[in-house]
C-alpha cells in the first residue's frame, strides 16, 4: 500500500477519507497554515501536517482538493501542480481550474496529470423538450444558508443505504466526493446563459441520462446554494437554483440542513408547508450543522457563518423538540447533520418498499 | 415635550420641521415619517388626542398598527454575549497594526506624539519593535484569523519606513503562513523617506501606502515639518508622484493621502492641491485635526465653517444633479455626503423594533476589527487611543486578550446606561471607548461631555435627509399630505 498527499485540505474532504483509507497506508492531510479544520481525524493512517513540502517527498501520488474559496488559493494550487509534475508525481486533480491551465497540465503530466472536476455529463437541449418522471427515490438535500456543506449529509446517507444493499446515485456539488463514487453536480446548466425554463429541461435531461447509466434505486441530490431568500440584506441566493431544480425533479425525501438558532419548532413547521408550495414538497427531516450565523452578517450584508461545538447541536435539538406547544402537529424529524443517516435511512427505505409495491 | 397615547407610553421619537413639512424620526422603525401639520401638533403636545379630528385619530392608529410611535426602548445595553466576543477575538481578527517605530523624523504642530509635554499622550521615541515581537504578533495573527477570508497587516509609526528592514523581514515572514487568505498589507508614512527600493517594495506588494498630504505647499507645511523647521511639502509630493509610477497603471492603485484639515486654514486654497491630474488616481481622505489627545483645542473659525457648508451644498446639488454637471463633489466633503447617503439607504432598510438587549451605534469591537500592536507587544484597540491609558490596554503578545477590557470597552454605553436608553439617536451614536477615557479610566461622565455633538451631528445629518428627499418631491414635483415614509 501506498502513500498519498492531500492538499489543501480542509473540512470538505473530511467525509471522503474513508474511501481512501482503505487504499492507501498513510494519508497526508496537508492544509495551509493559516486555515483551521473542525472536524477531528481520527482516522488510522491520517496525518495532519501544514508543510507541503514536508509531506511532498514522502508521497508519490497527490490529491488537489476541491475547497470553497477556489480564487483565493488559485495561484499557490497551479504552483504545486507544476513542482509536482516536474517531480514525477502522480496528481488527481479535484480543484476546478481554467482551461488553459487543464490544458498546460495535461501536455505537461500526460497520463500522470488525472482531472477530475470536469463535467462526464453534457447534455443539450432537445428540439421539442418533455420532462423525464425519475424511477428511483429522490432525495434532496438543501442547505437553509448559502455556505453550508450538506455533503456530510449525503455521503452519510449513501454510504448507509449502500452497505444496506441499494444501489445509490450521489450527485454532489462538493467535487471531492468523487472519491465516493459520487458524480459531480452540472453547475454549467445553471451558469449558461439560456432562458431559465431551458435550464429546467436541460437538468431534467441530466438526471435522465445518470439514471439511464447508473440505475440506481435511490438519488441522493445536493441542492446548491441557500434554499431561500433570507433577508433584505442577504438574499442567499434568492432561491433561484433550488427552486429551477424543483421543478425538473421532484423530491421524494427532503433534509434540509440548517444552522444552529434560526428559530423554533413553528417556524421550520411553517417553512415545510411554504416548501410545499414553492418546491412541491414538505420537509422530511432538519439536519443541524454545527454552525451559527454571525449577527453582524445583516449590517455588513455579507452571510459569514462561523462554526461551534456538537454540544450546541444537541442543546439545539433539544430546544425544538420542547418548543412543540400549543398542539402544534409535528411533522419533521430533527437530527445532528453527522448523523442523518440513522434517522433518513430508514424513511428512504420504506419508500423504496411502497415503489416495489406500487409496481 | 412629546404627546402620550391614552396608555400614557410616550412614542420614542424625534420631531423635524422643514420650511414646508413636517416629520417625525421613528427609533424603532429607524424611519423619518412626513406627516401633516396637525399631527405634529399633537406630538409635539400643542394639541390633545381629543381635540384630533376623526380622521387624524384614524391616521395615528394605522401608524400604530404598523409599528410606529412605539414607545419600545433596549431593555439591556450589551453589544453582544461574552461567549461571543471570546468566539470573535480568538477566531475573526480581520486587521492587526503594527507599531514598528516610535521613532519619527517629523515634528508636526497637531501631532499628539510631538510634544513631549503632553500628558495625554506617548511621545515619539527612538524605540523599535523587536523581531521577537513582530513575529510573535504575526503569529498572534495567525492563530486568530481562522474565520477571517481576508487579513490586513498594517505598519504604523512615529515613521515606518525608518523601520524598513523589519517591515520587509514581516511581510517575507508573513506571505507564506497565510497561503489559502486574501492577504493585504499597508503603511500609513509621511513619505520623505522613500528609496527607490522601498517604492519597488511596496508596489511589489501591492501595498496600501497612506500619505500625509495636508493640502498646498504653503497650508502642508504650516503644519508638517521636519525637526530642523524646514517644510516637508516638496520631498512628499515628489515621492508620492514617483511612487504612482511603481504601481501597475492599468490596475488598481491602492494610494491614498489623508488631508488633515486644520480649521484656521482657508478651504479654497487646500483644494488647490487636488486639481493635480494624480488625484485622478490617487484617492483623498479628509479629517479634521483630532484634537481628543492634544492640548491645544481646535478653533473652528466661520470662515471655515461657512465655505465648509458651501462645499457640502455644492455636494448635494451635484448628488441631486440638479445643476446639470456643472458642479462637482469635492473630496473635501466626499466622506460627510457619503454619511448622508448611507443614513437614507439606510432609512429604506425594514426595522421592526429596537431589541430587547442592544447597544448605541459607536463602539466597533475592540481588537477584532483592527488590533494595535505597539512596539512592546501591548495591545490596544486602534492607533487612535491613548497609549498611556490602562483603560485601553485590552491585552498584550505575551499574555493575550484580556477579555474583560475589550468587553468593558465594548460595552462603554453601561456607564452612561439610562442616558443611553433613552437618547432618539442612539443608532447614529458616533462615540467610541476613546470618548470615554478619563486620564486611563472609564468615566460615563467624561463621556457624556461628547453626547450633544453626537447628537447634533445626528440631527443635522437627518436634516440634510430631508432636505435631498424633498429637492426630488416637494420642491421637483409637489406636495402631498400622503405618509412619505423614507
Amino acid at each position: 500500500m501506498h502513500s498519498i498527499l492531500i492538499y489543501p485540505y480542509s473540512d470538505m474532504f473530511f467525509q471522503v477519507l474513508d474511501n481512501l483509507t482503505e487504499k492507501f497506508q498513510n494519508i497526508y492531510l496537508c492544509k495551509p497554515y493559516s486555515w483551521k479544520c473542525y472536524r477531528t481525524i481520527d482516522k488510522v493512517g491520517c496525518f495532519i501536517a501544514s508543510d507541503f513540502f514536508e509531506c511532498f517527498g514522502l508521497c508519490q501520488q497527490i490529491i488537489i482538493a476541491d475547497v470553497i474559496d477556489r480564487n483565493i488559493i488559485y495561484e499557490d494550487i497551479k504552483k504545486k501542480i507544476e513542482i509536482a509534475l516536474d517531480n514525477d508525481k502522480k496528481i488527481y486533480c479535484c480543484f476546478k481550474l481554467k482551461s488553459e491551465d487543464i490544458e498546460l497540465f495535461v501536455n505537461k503530466g500526460k497520463e500522470r496529470f488525472v482531472y477530475l472536476a470536469n463535467d462526464r455529463y453534457c447534455v443539450e437541449l432537445d428540439i421539442q423538450p418533455s420532462l423525464f418522471y425519475s424511477n428511483a427515490i429522490v432525495v434532496g438535500i438543501g442547505n437553509l444558508l448559502t455556505g453550508q456543506d450538506q455533503s456530510v449529509i449525503a455521503v452519510n446517507i449513501a454510504h448507509d443505504m449502500a452497505s444496506k444493499g441499494y444501489s445509490v446515485l450521489h450527485i454532489s456539488s462538493n467535487i471531492n466526493t468523487v472519491f465516493g463514487g459520487a458524480i459531480k453536480f452540472p453547475t454549467y446548466i445553471f451558469e449558461n446563459i439560456c432562458h431559465d425554463v431551458d435550464k429546467i429541461y436541460l437538468f431534467n435531461k441530466f438526471i435522465e441520462q445518470v439514471e439511464m447509466e447508473h440505475r440506481p434505486d435511490v438519488i441522493i441530490l445536493e441542492i446548491p446554494y441557500g434554499m431561500l431568500k433570507y433577508s433584505n440584506s442577504l438574499h442567499n441566493g434568492f432561491g433561484i437554483v433550488p427552486f429551477l431544480i424543483s421543478q425538473a425533479i421532484s423530491f421524494d425525501y427532503f433534509v434540509l440542513n440548517s444552522p444552529l438558532s434560526i428559530g423554533n419548532a413553528a417556524f421550520y413547521e411553517t417553512m415545510s408547508s411554504g416548501f410545499l408550495g414553492r418546491f412541491g414538497c414538505n420537509i422530511d427531516l432538519v439536519s443541524i450543522e454545527n454552525v451559527q450565523m454571525d449577527p453582524i452578517s445583516e449590517e455588513r450584508e455579507e452571510l459569514h457563518l462561523f462554526h461551534t461545538d456538537s454540544i450546541d447541536v444537541n442543546n439545539y435539538i433539544d430546544f425544538l423538540l420542547s418548543s412543540y406547544w400549543d398542539n402544534l402537529e409535528k411533522t419533521i424529524e430533527y437530527c445532528p447533520f453527522d448523523l442523518c443517516e440513522f434517522s433518513a435511512s430508514d424513511s428512504i427505505i420504506s419508500k423504496l418498499s411502497s415503489n416495489v409495491d406500487s409496481m | 415635550m412629546i404627546a402620550s397615547d391614552r396608555k400614557g407610553d410616550k412614542p420614542f421619537i424625534k420631531l423635524f420641521r422643514s420650511p414646508r413639512n413636517y416629520y417625525f424620526y421613528d427609533v424603532n422603525k429607524n424611519s423619518v415619517v412626513h406627516i401633516p401639520e396637525r399631527i405634529y401638533k399633537y406630538l409635539d403636545d400643542h394639541i390633545t388626542y381629543e381635540e384630533l379630528w376623526d380622521e387624524e385619530k384614524t391616521y395615528v392608529a394605522e401608524l400604530k398598527t404598523k409599528g410606529y410611535l412605539s414607545s419600545n426602548k433596549i431593555n439591556t445595553l450589551s453589544y453582544c454575549t461574552r461567549e461571543y466576543l471570546d468566539y470573535l477575538l480568538s477566531n475573526c481578527i480581520e486587521h492587526i497594526t503594527l507599531q514598528i517605530t516610535q521613532a519619527c523624523n517629523l515634528c508636526c504642530s497637531y501631532c499628539p506624539y510631538a510634544d513631549s509635554d503632553n500628558p495625554l499622550q506617548r511621545h515619539h521615541e527612538n524605540k523599535n519593535m523587536s523581531w521577537k515581537v513582530a513575529k510573535d504578533s504575526i503569529d498572534f495573527l495567525l492563530n486568530h484569523s481562522s474565520d477571517s477570508k481576508e487579513v490586513t497587516i498594517s505598519f504604523y509609526g512615529g515613521e515606518p519606513t525608518l523601520a524598513f528592514a523589519l517591515m520587509k523581514q514581516i511581510v517575507e515572514y508573513s506571505k507564506p503562513l497565510f497561503v489559502g487568505k486574501i492577504l493585504k498589507f499597508a503603511i500609513t508614512t509621511n513619505a520623505t523617506t522613500f528609496t527607490e527600493e522601498m517604492m519597488q517594495f511596496m508596489a511589489e506588494n501591492q501595498m496600501n501606502v497612506l500619505i500625509s498630504l495636508d493640502g498646498p505647499e504653503k497650508v502642508h507645511d504650516k503644519n508638517r515639518r521636519f525637526k530642523n523647521g524646514k517644510g516637508s511639502f516638496q520631498i512628499t509630493y515628489n515621492n508620492l508622484k514617483r511612487l504612482v509610477t511603481y504601481y501597475d497603471p492599468d490596475k488598481f492603485v491602492p494610494i491614498s493621502i489623508n488631508m488633515v484639515l486644520d480649521p484656521r486654514d482657508d478651504i479654497q486654497e487646500i483644494e488647490t492641491l487636488l486639481s493635480d491630474p494624480i488625484f485622478d488616481r490617487v484617492m483623498v481622505s479628509t479629517s479634521l485635526i483630532d484634537d481628543t489627545l492634544i492640548q491645544k483645542k481646535n478653533e473652528v473659525s466661520d470662515a471655515f465653517a461657512a465655505k465648509m457648508q458651501y462645499k457640502e451644498f455644492l455636494g448635494f446639488i451635484n448628488e441631486l444633479n440638479l445643476a446639470k454637471n456643472k458642479t462637482q463633489t469635492s473630496p473635501i466633503v466626499s466622506p460627510y455626503i457619503n454619511s448622508i447617503k448611507d443614513m437614507y439607504k439606510s432609512f429604506k432598510k425594514e426595522a421592526l423594533s429596537l431589541p430587547e438587549t442592544g447597544t448605541p451605534g459607536g463602539p466597533c469591537v475592540p481588537g477584532q476589527h483592527r488590533l494595535f500592536v505597539s512596539t512592546d507587544g501591548t495591545f490596544y484597540p486602534c492607533e487612535r487611543v491613548s497609549e498611556k491609558s490602562e483603560a485601553m490596554k485590552i491585552g498584550s503578545i505575551f499574555t493575550g486578550f484580556n477579555y474583560d477590557k475589550a468587553e468593558a470597552l465594548l460595552n462603554i454605553s453601561q456607564l452612561t446606561d439610562k442616558k443611553c436608553k433613552n437618547c432618539w439617536a442612539l443608532i447614529y451614536c458616533n462615540l467610541c471607548a476613546k470618548y470615554a477615557d478619563d486620564n486611563g479610566v472609564l468615566s460615563g461622565e467624561y463621556k457624556s461631555k461628547f453626547c450633544k455633538n453626537s447628537c447634533d451631528d445626528a440631527e443635522s445629518k437627518i436634516y440634510d435627509c430631508i432636505m435631498m428627499k424633498e429637492s426630488q418631491t416637494v420642491y421637483g414635483k409637489g406636495m402631498t399630505q400622503e405618509c412619505i415614509v423614507f
